[in-house]
C-alpha cells in the first residue's frame, strides 16, 4: 500500500473502531397506567426531549 | 425573600432548549418503546383528562448510556378531578358568563400565593364545570368578566350615589378568601352541586393619565390593576388610546393593588409597575406610567476564595407582587448594577455556585437575608452579597419497613423558624438505594424529613410543619458531614 494512502487509512480505522461504543443506541420501554385503577392507558402521547435544562413545571 | 437557584429551586421555569425531540404513542396495552442516542433525556406523557406525567416520576432527567436498556419504566398518569355547580346572582337567579376558577396555594419564594389552576365560564343557566383539576386543596371563585374598553364603560349614577358591583366571590358567598370554603379534590373525583352566590361591593372609578418620565402623555398603552389585599380574582384593565393618554377603570374595590402600565416605545415594550392604594371614593387625575426608578450598585464576594465566583454570575430581582423584574450580571470582580428598578418590593435570586451558600445580603448596610428588598422609597441603594464556603453536607438514608426507600422527597429545614427561608432549605430525592447527599448546607441545626408524597414548598407553612412529628434533628457543622437515618413518611391515602 502506498505510504500516503496508509496514512489516511489508519486514522480512519481508529475512528471507526471508536464508533460502536458511542453510537449504540439506548433503549427505554415501559407502560403508562391510570394511577387510580392501575389499568394500562392507550393512545398516550409520549415525548422524549434531550437537553440539560429541566422542562418540568 | 431570597432563593438560590440550585437543586432546591424551581429551575423548571427556565426555558428548555431541546436539541432533539422524539415522539410516540402507547399501544392498546399501554406500552411504549424508544431507541435513542446516549445522553440526557426528559420523558413526558400526555393524555386528555390526565395531568401530565414524567419519568422518573418526581425528578429527572434520564441519564442514558450508550447501549443501556431501560425496561419496565412505569408512568402513572393521575386523572383530573371535576368540579361542577352553579353561579347565582344576589337574588338567587342563574348568572351566565361568570368566570369560575379553582384556586390553590402554591409556595413561591417560600410564601403562599393563591394561583389559578383551572377556569371555565358559566353557561346560560349559570352552570359551570371545571374538568382539569389535579388532586389538591382548592378554593372556588366566581368573577364577572369586564374588560374595560373605553366604549363599554357605563356612565356613573346621575345622582352621584356610591356605586356597587358584583365582585369576585368565593364559595359559598365570601369576598375574602379567608372565609372561603376549602375543597379537597382526589384523583378522578367528580364533585358537583357547588353554588356560588355572587356578592356586590362598594366600587370606585379611577380616572387619570398614562404619562412618560417627562410627564408627556402616552397615547397608546394599557393600565392593569392586579392582586393586592388578597383580591386574587381582582384584575382590571383599561386601554389607553387618546392623545391625552387618558384612562378610566370602573368597578375597582378599595384596597391595595399593583398598577401595571404597558406601552410600546420605539421597538421595545415598556412595562412599569407600582403600588397603588385605592381609597373608598372615586379618584381623578391619577398619573401612572414611568414612575421613579432606582439604581442598585452591588457586589458579590466569596468567603476565603474569590476564584469560586463564576464568570457570569447573575443577580435577579423579581417583584414580590408579580410583574416587574430586574437583572444584572456581575463582572469578574463581582460588581454589578441593577438599573431601572421600579419602586416596589422584590424577591432575590442568585445563580448557584457549587461549593458556596448564600451567607449574607446587606441591602443599604442592613442584613436582609431571607427578607424582601423594599425598593418602594429609594432612588439609589447598595447590595452586598456574601457567599459562604464553609457549608456542610448531609448524608441521609431513607427506609420503609427496614428496606431502602427510593424516590423519597428529602427536605432539610432549619430548626429555628426565623431561619426558614428558601436559601437555607435543601431538598433532594433518595436514589434506588434510599441514599441522598445534600451539599453546601449553611452550618446550623436542622430538621430532616423524608416524604413519599408532599406538595412542593409546603414545608414553608408553619402549620404544616407543626403537624409533621417525624422530623429528625441533625446538626450540620462548618465543612462537616451530618448523617441521618430517616423513616419514610407515607403519603396520605
Amino acid at each position: 500500500m502506498h505510504r500516503g494512502t496508509l496514512a489516511l487509512f489508519i486514522p480512519l480505522a481508529v475512528a471507526l473502531a471508536q464508533v460502536p461504543t458511542d453510537q449504540k443506541p439506548a433503549t427505554i420501554e415501559g407502560t403508562v397506567v391510570n394511577s387510580v385503577i392501575g389499568s394500562p392507558l392507550r393512545k398516550v402521547e409520549l415525548t422524549l426531549a434531550n437537553g440539560q435544562i429541566s422542562p418540568r413545571p | 425573600m431570597m432563593g438560590q437557584v440550585g437543586p432546591s429551586a424551581s429551575a423548571g421555569q427556565l426555558t428548555h432548549v431541546a436539541t432533539k425531540t422524539l415522539a410516540t404513542v402507547t399501544d392498546a396495552a399501554g406500552k411504549f418503546h424508544f431507541q435513542v442516542p446516549s445522553g440526557i433525556w426528559w420523558l413526558k406523557a400526555q393524555k386528555p383528562g390526565f395531568a401530565d406525567g414524567w419519568y422518573p416520576p418526581k425528578h429527572g432527567p434520564l441519564h442514558l448510556a450508550a447501549g443501556q436498556e431501560m425496561t419496565h419504566a412505569e408512568i402513572r398518569l393521575v386523572p383530573y378531578g371535576t368540579l361542577s355547580g352553579h353561579v347565582l346572582d344576589e337574588d338567587g337567579d342563574p348568572f351566565p358568563t361568570a368566570m369560575v376558577s379553582a384556586l390553590s396555594y402554591r409556595f413561591i419564594f417560600g410564601r403562599p400565593r393563591l394561583m389559578y389552576v383551572d377556569s371555565a365560564e358559566t353557561n346560560s343557566k349559570g352552570e359551570f364545570t371545571l374538568s382539569k383539576v389535579p388532586p389538591g386543596h382548592y378554593f372556588l371563585s366566581a368573577s364577572v368578566m369586564r374588560m374595560g374598553f373605553a366604549a363599554s364603560i357605563p356612565a356613573p349614577p346621575a345622582d352621584g350615589a356610591p356605586e356597587t358591583a358584583y365582585m369576585s366571590t368565593y364559595l359559598p358567598n365570601s369576598l375574602d378568601v379567608a372565609d372561603a370554603q376549602k375543597i379537597d379534590v382526589a384523583a378522578a373525583a367528580e364533585l358537583s352541586g357547588f353554588k356560588i352566590q355572587l356578592r356586590k361591593s362598594l366600587v370606585v372609578r379611577l380616572k387619570g393619565r398614562l404619562v412618560d418620565a417627562n410627564g408627556d402623555p402616552i397615547k397608546s398603552g394599557q393600565v392593569m390593576l392586579t392582586g393586592g389585599d388578597g383580591h386574587v380574582g381582582a384584575m382590571s384593565l383599561s386601554t389607553v388610546s387618546d392623545a391625552q393618554g387618558r384612562f378610566e377603570i370602573p368597578y375597582v374595590q378599595p384596597g391595595a393593588y399593583i398598577a401595571m402600565t404597558m406601552h410600546t416605545q420605539g421597538s421595545s415594550r415598556k412595562i412599569n409597575s407600582q403600588p397603588l392604594v385605592v381609597p373608598d371614593r372615586n379618584v381623578e387625575n391619577l398619573e401612572l406610567g414611568v414612575g421613579q426608578e432606582a439604581t442598585i450598585q452591588g457586589r458579590v464576594s466569596v468567603d476565603d476564595d474569590a476564584k469560586l465566583l463564576p464568570d457570569e454570575f447573575r443577580v435577579r430581582l423579581m417583584a414580590a407582587a408579580g410583574g416587574g423584574a430586574a437583572f444584572a450580571k456581575a463582572d469578574k470582580s463581582g460588581a454589578f448594577t441593577l438599573e431601572h428598578v421600579a419602586r416596589e418590593s422584590y424577591d432575590f435570586m442568585l445563580d448557584s455556585s457549587e461549593g458556596t451558600y448564600l451567607k449574607s445580603v446587606l441591602f443599604n448596610d442592613h442584613e436582609s437575608l431571607g427578607q424582601q428588598l423594599d425598593c418602594s422609597a429609594i432612588t439609589t441603594a447598595t447590595l452586598r452579597i456574601v457567599l459562604g464556603t464553609d457549608g456542610g453536607k448531609l448524608e441521609a438514608r431513607v427506609s420503609r419497613d427496614d428496606k431502602p426507600a427510593p424516590d423519597a422527597t428529602v427536605v432539610l429545614v432549619p430548626s429555628d423558624p426565623n431561619r426558614r427561608f428558601p436559601q437555607n432549605v435543601r431538598t433532594g430525592w433518595s436514589d434506588a438505594s434510599g441514599h441522598l447527599t445534600l451539599k453546601d448546607v449553611p452550618p446550623g441545626d436542622y430538621l430532616a424529613f423524608a416524604w413519599e408524597e408532599v406538595e412542593n414548598g409546603i414545608w414553608f407553612d408553619p402549620e404544616f410543619l407543626k403537624s409533621q412529628t417525624q422530623g429528625v434533628r441533625v446538626q450540620i457543622g462548618p465543612k462537616a458531614t451530618g448523617q441521618v437515618d430517616l423513616t419514610l413518611i407515607p403519603a396520605a391515602r
